[in-house]
């Protein structure tokens, strides 16, 4: 009876802590929690006719991604941790309800087209920044993915420098093609601390 | 009939009465019914966004206005000196001047379409959100003279639209 008492206790207690500690979530449920909206990685904001989503993309996401790829992975995860040194967003753009690609809003020209292309794939690192407190960051790469002209939904990789997370993230953009402006997009910090670990 | 047949078909279309009373006060409340009035300049001077984008306007155009003030100089010294000699000069100041001031006020007016798309899109989701069936603008050129301060809803929509920027 006493020994019964003392498995219960133990069994609590154990209950009880790993209630406590971080969320342990294998590659699939990984990625889901992170898309969803109401956990604050994924943002958006409507203006009008067009469209962003911004997902940012914490390390073990990227770590999920290629297990759920190749199956497995190749490296330690943990000194696959270690040696991300960079912090990563999506940009998911369309207009009109995703019923024309942005390289054709408002856009009949040829050569406009083309410029628009240019743009996305060239020159938008220059208007796109993130902050964290005081500080600035200016994105190491962003690259604009091909074959996304199926689903009217324009896609952009953007690379910074670790943003620092004890801080909200602010990933602001001033696209100059579509006539939307600065938009931005805040990441609560507290969305930052609750980020479950990838159970591998 | 019995009584408490009677009494059962009573009870019956008390209940059809109170769920379609209560079906109908629902579809008031969320129907738009409601007019508010916003000082658009107001919104416009305090909007976040405008903040900031005067201050890139201002970045931009420095250059144009120290350029605007070394004219403006130039031309004051040469009316003051009142010399034929220099009409040539004085009139490409001048044309100089005048296109310097049209490239400003394109740029002012490009900065200004910007941010006054984005204060509509965000007032029609405000009022979108918030039920309202129309809200006008009153920008003190005497369009709207007289609101009552219980309609005037300005500091609600500026607030929900620096929100809405700062993405909070």
């Amino acid at each position: 009876m006493r020994i019964n008492k003392y498995i219960i206790f133990l069994f609590s207690i154990w209950i009880f802590i790993s209630a406590c500690g971080p969320d342990k979530l294998t590659a699939p449920e990984y990625m889901e929690w992170v898309a969803n909206p109401e956990n604050g990685l994924r943002r958006k904001q409507e203006l009008g006719m067009v469209t962003f989503i911004v997902q940012y993309k914490p390390t073990d996401y990227m770590i999920a991604k290629t297990i759920l790829k190749d199956g497995k992975l190749d490296e330690n995860p943990d000194s696959l941790r270690q040696k991300s040194t960079i912090t990563v967003f999506d940009i998911h753009i369309t207009c009109e309800s995703g019923s024309i690609h942005p390289y054709y809003y408002n856009n009949r020209n040829p050569q406009a087209i083309e410029q628009r292309q240019r743009y996305y794939h060239f020159s938008i690192q220059d208007d796109i920044y993130a902050k964290s407190g005081s500080q600035e960051f200016r994105p190491l790469y962003c690259r604009a993915e091909h074959g996304a002209l199926m689903n009217n939904t324009l896609t952009l990789e953007c690379g910074f420098e670790s943003i620092p997370t004890s801080e909200d993230i602010s990933l602001i953009i001033n696209d100059t093609q579509l006539g939307s402006g600065i938009v931005k997009f805040n990441i609560d910090k507290s969305a930052l601390s609750h980020i479950p670990t990838l159970k591998i | 009939m019995k009584q408490s047949q009677i009494n059962y078909i009573f009870l019956s279309l008390s209940l059809v009465a109170i769920v379609i009373a209560t079906y109908c006060l629902f579809k008031i409340q969320t129907t738009p019914t409601q007019n508010a009035f916003v000082d658009l300049v107001y919104l416009y001077k305090e909007f976040n966004y405008t903040k900031e984008r005067s201050v890139v306007f201002n970045e931009k155009t420095r250059p144009l206005n120290l350029k605007l003030d070394t004219i403006n100089m130039q031309l004051g010294y040469l009316m003051a000196q009142d010399t034929e000699n220099d009409l040539e000069y004085t009139s490409f100041l001048v044309s100089y001047r005048d296109s310097l001031n049209t490239y400003a006020e394109n740029l002012k007016a490009e900065y200004d379409t910007e941010i006054w798309s984005r204060i509509n899109t965000y007032v029609q989701s405000f009022g979108k959100q918030n039920n309202y069936s129309m809200i006008f603008g009153g920008a003190g050129n005497g369009s709207i003279m007289y609101t009552d301060s219980t309609i005037n809803i300005t500091q609600d929509v500026l607030n929900y639209m620096n929100e809405k920027y700062e993405d909070k």
